[in-house]
């Protein structure tokens, strides 16, 4: 940046503060999250406070940014700078959006939206989580590393303003693509899509630019690891933005949805583009840093291969793992019966591609450490002066008229068409560059479109999230029971969103729909199935069930790979938050009363104990009112059950013969 | 490639720009991906509307469940007859079977041994639902869903389902360990052939 701009970072205050900020911000994440303190929106997980801090930190990284940016003594803004704008805007969009939430205590809130809205945001937020901060900066790096290491010319500025603002509209448009066939209203799920596969070109603009700016270099990859792995790295994303556009395909989408393709494709985009691109970036940048060779380009190479590998390995296991996933799921026997009623089966099936998948990993991670080791000794033959630089300063930014020397022109309507003429010269864009503020506010404009397009409907138009009046709130018990839910995380193996499809509805039960998860904050719909969908669990099992399943999986489920929650028997639910909570709740939207609130702790005495005297009279253990389990089976037992639904089945020859199975009875 | 010219627009830090068009490959996936989106809009509009989803899955259920009775229709669904499962009982093929299904589906509730766990002690002579191989096959079958017993009949195979109720005739008065106490009605087990 600093080269690209000409100019000093703007605050060397800011930017230590912006460090060590961060680092700060990542060691309290990792605390939170192993303690349990979650708001369950995946990529958007920390605690409130912790959002509050990277909203600040982002603001110092911007003011840095931009402060440097009015300092810069070079007019034109390069496209590095462009996507770094980009990102910088919209990820302070989207965090700001999508963690908007309650608080009921310091770690602890309720999102503000709820259900299908709530989906809706967090989508929003996360499809551009990866576009602005995967996507983005990393194009930017690519900008300016790769023409760098390659010594050749960028191939096209044409095709880099091109994308780059089909891209910063595009991309906002396509988060609903990972809501296909949930309790979305379908409009929306259909822009999704759409605004998808327009996105394909844009994304390979990024990949085209960079390819064909190695025209002519091609015969420097077989020596040199640094554009091995930025060529990889480009092709990576180009197979990634190929493949995420086709996923948003509505069809496509219903095989890949809930398995482990999606998460293939996320994982394998984000080693293969952005870990290779740092790499490549690092093996480049640290000699010259300390003014230095590279240690050993072999090393590299050799890093270089078993990462490759790795990568190839790990993207083929979840795709095989994906597809088999779906396979099993649907199957039918010709009578009718899924062919693998018990979803562990359709787990221990890709058990193997699991060991393939940790293979790979061990490969990747591998590799790594040839790198450590490569850099380390490149650094320790750094020539002691390293760090002597001259300073160098660039001319200041002379406004052309006002350059001493410069004839102020006549003020006649002839001069103002040849300034204009002359400043259009290079094209309407070249100005724009120039224009670091008119250039910031299109970029918000181009983002506001798809989001208000979206956002808008949804909020305001009631059709959207059709109520169901048998929907009610969750009762005090169940409070804490879900939060018990969301604190041991249960949502990252299952989701509570059975889609319409025969082979859902069969295995699990009616499919979902929108207007039961109004009070649902935030929503848990999931997006991985390691283990079974749980939204029609309530009723499934007697309590006793849950409460061996919790501490021995493997007890009720021979073969189980669900972890044990012992705890759960043993600690004590905490009661006296719980009018906090639903305080907190009743400010974003749940019409919890007054006497409601004052009188939760004796509710939750009354359900507690009928639970327990259920699970005794089953011959459970006794006396777990008070534990954890009992909330969290409240909860359990409610899932899915505010409608009445029953399966649809054949009617006559089954029910007809006196001992035929029949269709399972009506819950 | 020679068709680009390859003309240097700018240069900034040693980056140099060159004035290339963009690949006319490149744009035809951009307008075509226009094209189809915009065709595909209209075409959803018109033909189908909100709620198609909605539509799809009634007309899938229709055709699974018109696939299934026509199943059934062709291979009709004959109740095994109690001799035949009594039979099974002392069959130890069928034991094996209905051993297999019961240690996967059955354990978890009413106990490795059918001593009773969360459900009923299977091999005392006491029965809620009736303790005769036909009732315990409707038991099975069936299920009692509302008091936590799963219904059976479309999750496991015709087959396996004749082999459980054998398998349960055979665990009568085997007495295991840890039972749970007797809930029910006293039914004396139907004998078994040949005993
Ligand atoms: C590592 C992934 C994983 C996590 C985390 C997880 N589960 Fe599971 N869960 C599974 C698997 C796999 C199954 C299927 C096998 C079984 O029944 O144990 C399952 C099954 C279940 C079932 C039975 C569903 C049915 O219809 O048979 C329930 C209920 C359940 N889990 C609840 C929970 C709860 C509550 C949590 C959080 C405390 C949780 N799970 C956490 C993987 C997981
Ligand atoms: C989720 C737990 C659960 C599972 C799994 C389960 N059962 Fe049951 N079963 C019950 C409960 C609870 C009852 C008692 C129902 C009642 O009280 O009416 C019961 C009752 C029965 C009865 C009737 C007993 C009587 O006294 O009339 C039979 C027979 C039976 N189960 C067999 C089976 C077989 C065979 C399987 C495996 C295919 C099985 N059960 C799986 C919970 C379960």
């Amino acid at each position: 940046m600093q080269r690209l701009l000409k100019a000093r970072l703007f605050s060397d205050a800011l930017s230590k503060i912006h460090f060590w900020g961060w680092q700060l911000l990542i060691v309290a994440a990792a605390l939170a999250l192993v303690t349990g303190h979650t708001q369950a929106k995946e990529y958007a997980e920390l605690p409130w406070i912790l959002d509050i801090v990277i909203a600040v930190l982002w603001v110092i990284f911007a003011v840095n940014f931009f402060g440097t940016i009015a300092i810069r003594r070079e007019k034109h803004l390069y496209v590095a700078i462009w996507f770094y704008i980009a990102t910088i805007v919209a990820v302070a969009i989207l965090h700001i959006g999508n963690s908007m939430a309650m608080p009921y205590s310091w770690l602890g809130s309720y999102s503000a939206y709820a259900g299908v809205k709530d989906a809706l945001m967090q989508w929003w937020y996360g499809h551009n989580a990866v576009a602005f901060f995967l996507t983005t900066p990393y194009l930017g790096l690519m900008y300016y590393y790769l023409p760098k290491a390659a010594e050749r010319p960028v191939f096209s500025y044409r095709l880099s303003i091109m994308h780059f603002w089909s891209l910063v509209f595009i991309y906002i448009w396509a988060g609903p693509h990972h809501l296909h066939y949930s309790a979305l209203p379908e409009w929306a799920s259909t822009l999704g899509m759409l605004f998808s596969l327009i996105l394909w070109m844009p994304s390979w603009g990024g990949m085209v630019n960079g390819l064909l700016t190695l025209r002519g270099a091609w015969h420097k990859l077989r020596e040199d690891p640094i554009l091995k792995f930025m060529v990889v790295a480009v092709t990576y994303y180009g197979m990634s933005t190929f493949e995420g556009p086709m996923m948003s395909i509505k069809s496509v989408n219903a095989v890949s949805h809930f398995t482990d393709w999606t998460i293939g494709h996320v994982h394998a985009g984000a080693l293969g583009w952005n870990a290779f691109l740092s790499f490549g970036i690092l093996y480049w940048a640290v000699p010259r840093l300390w003014k230095t060779q590279l240690y050993s380009a072999r090393l590299a190479t050799v890093h270089f291969w078993i990462s490759t590998i790795g990568l190839i390995l790990y993207q083929v296991s979840m795709w095989v793992a994906g597809i088999t996933q779906w396979a099993m799921w649907r199957a039918f026997e010709p009578d009718g019966r899924l062919v693998y009623p018990d979803f562990i089966e359709t787990v221990i099936r890709i058990v193997p591609l699991y060991w393939v998948r940790l293979l790979a990993a061990v490969l990747f991670f591998g590799g790594l450490f040839f790198m450590v080791w490569n850099l380390y000794k490149t650094i320790r033959s750094a020539p002691a002066n390293f760090a002597e630089e001259p300073e160098v300063k660039a001319p200041p930014l002379v406004r052309d008229l006002s350059a001493p020397g410069a004839v102020t022109p006549p003020d006649t309507y002839d001069h103002a068409l040849y300034r204009l003429q002359h400043s259009l010269r290079h094209g309407f864009h070249r100005v724009l560059e120039g224009r670091t503020i008119t250039f910031t506010v299109l970029v918000v404009l181009a983002l506001a479109v798809g989001s208000l397009v979206e956002a808008v409907p949804m909020f305001l138009d009631k059709d959207n999230v059709k109520e169901i009046a048998s929907v009610k709130p969750y009762t005090p018990l169940e409070v804490a029971g879900r939060d018990i839910y969301i604190r041991e995380g249960c949502y990252n193996c299952h989701s509570q969103m059975v889609r319409p499809f025969r082979y859902e509805t069969e295995r699990y039960g009616e499919y979902s729909k929108a207007g039961e998860f109004v009070y649902d904050h935030p929503f848990q719909w999931g997006s991985k199935r390691t283990g079974p969908d749980l939204h029609r669990v309530g009723g499934k099992y007697p309590s006793l069930w849950h409460v061996r399943h919790m501490a021995r999986p493997d007890s009720t489920t021979p073969g189980s790979v669900m972890p044990r929650y012992p705890h759960l028997l043993t600690d004590r639910f905490d009661t006296a938050s719980v009018p906090a909570k639903m305080r907190a709740l009743r400010a974003v939207g749940t019409p919890y009363t007054d006497g409601e609130i004052e009188t939760a702790a004796a509710a939750i005495a009354a359900q507690a104990a009928a639970i327990a005297a259920e699970i005794e009279s089953q011959q459970g253990p006794p006396g777990l009112a008070d534990r954890e389990i009992t909330a969290l089976t409240a909860y359990l037992q409610r899932l899915g059950t505010d409608i009445r639904w029953k399966r649809p089945a054949p009617a006559l020859p089954l029910a007809a013969a006196p001992l035929a199975p029949a269709a399972p009875a009506a819950r | 490639m020679a068709e680009y010219e390859d003309k240097v627009l700018h240069e900034l830090d040693g980056i140099q720009e060159f004035d290339n068009p963009m690949p006319g490959w490149l744009m035809a996936i951009w307008w075509g991906s226009i094209l189809f989106s915009a065709a595909y809009l209209v075409f959803y509009a018109l033909a189908f509307g909100e709620g198609s989803m909605e539509a799809e899955y009634r007309a899938q259920t229709e055709r699974a469940l018109t696939g299934v009775q026509a199943h059934y229709d062709a291979n009709p669904l004959v109740p095994p007859a109690p001799a035949e499962l009594l039979a099974g009982a002392a069959d130890p093929l069928v034991l094996d079977l209905g051993a297999a299904r019961f240690a996967r589906s059955c354990a978890s509730c009413h106990g490795e041994l059918a001593q009773g766990l969360i459900g009923p002690n299977l091999t005392d002579d006491r029965w809620i639902h009736g303790g005769s191989v036909e009732q315990i096959f409707q038991s099975i079958a069936k299920g009692w869903p509302e008091k936590g017993m799963p219904p059976w009949g479309r999750a496991v195979p015709p087959a396996e389902l004749s082999a459980l109720v054998s398998y349960v005739r055979s665990l009568q008065g085997s007495s295991p360990p840890g039972a749970r106490p007797p809930e029910g009605e006293p039914f004396a087990a139907e004998p078994m052939p040949g005993a």
